[in-house]
């Protein structure tokens, strides 16, 4: 993730995905399989040229496969930061389990099975203030924080 | 919620300002987290996820 800023999510339950969040991806590039959701599976079970992998995945044969396969979790929209709050060119993805448990261990948080993690990045719109009016900036809160340590 | 916090940009103090994208994401629903990483961690989860192998030991790309 080329980006600016990474955020980091530890979430119980969170929105649905806009898209697909991973797909089977040949050497040439074209996707010969994808995610399905249970609010999507309508859109494939008519459909005659897919087959099931799984219950949540399809795969499209009728794409040839050349030079391999690959599974790509792909960069997922995530429209709730957007350029009216300061941030450009949004992507978000799911890591993987053992970089989950990665991220919970660096941060000092306990092991949690119902949780799970979203990682999301972006460049900053340039020029933008995305402190919040009334409660300082962060660089001034740390300004302060380190003051008060001074003092005491 | 627990109350961490790591030196540096890593912050899970819930009284820490946030900044407006962060603020965000943590007002949304389900969220109990939402802390900026740093380079420190980006890097080791980049590595890791060079390593990851999916099923069939078909390759993956995150």
């Amino acid at each position: 993730m080329k980006r600016e800023a990474v955020i980091c999510i530890i979430k119980s339950h969170f929105r649905p995905p806009p898209e697909p969040t991973v797909v089977l991806m040949s050497g040439e590039c074209k996707i010969i399989g994808e995610e399905v959701f249970p609010w999507t599976r309508k859109d494939y079970e008519a459909r005659d040229d897919v087959v099931w992998m799984f219950d949540g995945f399809v795969l499209f044969p009728k794409i040839p496969v050349i030079g391999g396969e690959h599974f790509v979790m792909p960069p997922v929209s995530f429209p709730e930061l957007n350029e009216s709050n300061g941030c450009l060119d949004v992507v978000s993805c799911s890591p993987a389990p053992s970089c989950d448990a990665m991220i919970r261990e660096y941060a000092g948080l306990p092991v949690d099975t119902k949780l799970a993690s979203i990682i999301v990045a972006f460049n900053r719109v340039k020029g933008f203030d995305a402190s919040i009016p009334g409660e300082g900036s962060v660089k001034e809160h740390s300004l302060a924080r380190s003051h008060l340590r001074r003092l005491s | 919620m627990n109350v961490h916090h790591i030196p540096g940009t890593m912050s899970l103090d819930p009284n820490m300002p946030a900044d407006l994208p962060l603020s965000i994401v943590r007002g949304l629903s389900g969220v109990h987290y939402a802390f900026y990483l740093d380079k420190e961690i980006m890097d080791a989860i980049m590595t890791e996820e060079g390593t990851i192998v999916g099923s069939a030991n078909i390759p993956v790309d995150n």
